[in-house]
């Protein structure tokens, strides 16, 4: 079994399994410009965000530390803050200082107003901060300094019954070479709490686990949803998935056995190493940008039927035990375990190959996502703008 | 798992359904898979890519029990080799 993969040893001691540039606007007017410069800078990734000044309390604070949380995530060699005012820039500039990685800011402001301008001197030092970061070297480290998100989406019962127990044995091997774990989507807690309040460290961590989901499902209630239809969502209904416990029992199976360390919100970072849970909404691309923003430089996703959305920041290993997805779906799942879901192999088996495939993936192999630019970052909303 | 060829699988033997791993045609007699052993069991309806089916009959009100844990309740009555989905179970807790 590997224990260490090769990755990129940031200043501040935190290990990139990517070296790449991020681009982030974080200001409405500035979006279009800066999806230019990220356009034309090969290997940058872009981050947008079109709500921009317009956002207020806790949803201001929440998207002020996704993008500080996007911008500290290892895989990220250097960041260009492209905003209209300086103030707000200033304010993430300041805020990643101790991450010790380059950071540039530029504002509409000091190009008098002029996107062109703007433009222009956001290739020059893009390029010239991507330049920097192809000095980089990857290292050998061990996979204790790894952190990955634990998502599934347009699951099936094949996803509870050998996807995502195949995570849950990831989980725990990781968690036992002094690695970290997060899963989301709260909502999918419900009707296994059960199984995740006999494994939290303490009776505070049992609470929070509890409040979640009763926060979660009066949300629903409030709004009058009836999660038949919502979550199990049409989707997974027809893939044969009756109702939300059957789909908790099987998505909670992917945070394999460990003691749960505790609850962080949506996009917080984990203070210890273990197994976490993030209480966050179940949708996936808002769930996978929680765990970017939380510093997982990896994501492992389970689907069903398939799914073909990927995070930006952290590459998303795709895989799946449904035998027509497995069949079907070539240039989406990065790992297929059908041949346990049909008894051909055992899930031992396939587990050391899933784990070759990961440390290969940290080490610098790509992702069907990665290859095909399936993906994108979003921020959580949770009220109005002003 | 086994190497031997099975149709449906049973997680836990205080389960009252079982999952198809393949499309499962009305009337037809399958190989159950529970735990390491095989049995024979007839369906009466067609059962779908990992759809559930009732193991015995199974009276309105009843828990439906998949992993051994209960994940709903029958709102019908389910004969046994049926198929157990959203027309005759719901959730305790949506």
């Amino acid at each position: 079994m590997k224990k260490y993969f090769y990755g990129y040893r940031r200043k501040n001691g935190t290990i990139g399994i990517r070296n790449k540039l991020l681009i982030v606007s974080i200001t409405g007017l500035t979006g279009p410009t800066a999806r230019k410069i990220s356009n034309l800078i090969q290997g940058s990734l872009f981050v947008d965000n079109p709500y921009g000044g317009g956002i207020i309390g806790e949803d201001k604070i929440r998207q002020d530390n996704a993008i500080i949380g996007f911008a500290k995530n290892p895989n990220i060699g250097a960041v260009l803050i492209i905003t209209a005012d300086l103030p707000k820039g200033h304010y993430v500039k300041t805020a990643l200082e101790n991450s010790k990685k380059p950071v540039e800011l530029l504002t509409l402001d000091e190009c008098n107003h002029d996107a062109i301008k703007l433009l222009d001197l956001g290739l020059r030092v893009g390029a010239k901060l991507t330049k920097h970061i192809s000095n980089y070297r990857r290292e050998k480290v061990p996979l204790s300094e790894l952190t990955i998100g634990l998502e599934c989406g347009r699951s099936d019962p094949s996803s509870g019954l050998v996807a995502n127990p195949l995570m849950g044995l990831v989980a725990d091997r990781l968690i036992d070479l002094g690695g970290s774990a997060i899963i989301g989507e709260t909502i999918e807690w419900l009707g296994a709490e059960h199984l995740l309040l006999k494994r939290a460290q303490s009776n505070k961590v049992k609470t929070k686990i509890s409040n979640a989901v009763d926060i979660q499902r009066n949300l629903a209630k409030s709004k009058g949803i009836d999660l038949l239809g919502n979550n199990p969502g049409h989707q997974n209904i027809q893939a044969g998935l009756s109702t939300i416990e059957e789909k908790s029992i099987g998505n909670v199976a992917k945070s394999g056995s460990k003691k749960i360390e505790n609850v962080i919100d949506w996009g917080d970072q984990t203070k210890k190493k273990g197994m976490y849970l993030m209480h966050a909404p179940a949708y996936a691309p808002e769930s996978l940008s929680g765990f970017s923003s939380a510093s997982c430089q990896m994501i492992l996703f389970s689907t069903g039927v398939g799914n073909s959305f990927n995070n930006h920041i952290s590459p998303t290993i795709k895989c799946s035990a449904n035998p027509d997805a497995c069949s079907q779906l070539n240039e989406q799942l990065d790992f297929k375990c059908s041949d346990v879901f049909v008894g051909d192999k055992l899930i031992e088996k396939s587990l050391e190959e899933f784990w070759d495939l990961i440390v290969k993936i940290c080490s610098g192999s790509l992702t069907w996502g990665e290859i095909l630019n399936d993906s994108s970052e979003v921020f959580s909303r949770i009220d109005r703008s002003l | 798992m086994s190497n031997k060829k099975f149709d449906a699988i049973i997680l836990n033997p205080i389960d009252n359904v079982g999952t198809s791993i393949k499309f499962l045609k009305e009337n037809s007699n399958i190989i159950l898979k529970i735990e390491n052993k095989l049995s024979k069991f007839t369906l009466k309806e067609p059962i779908n890519l990992c759809h559930k089916f009732s193991l015995k009959l199974i009276k309105k009100g009843d828990k439906i029990v998949k992993y051994g844990e209960v994940i709903g309740v029958a709102t019908a009555d389910i004969n046994k080799g049926n198929h157990v989905h959203i027309h005759n179970i719901k959730s305790l807790r949506g």
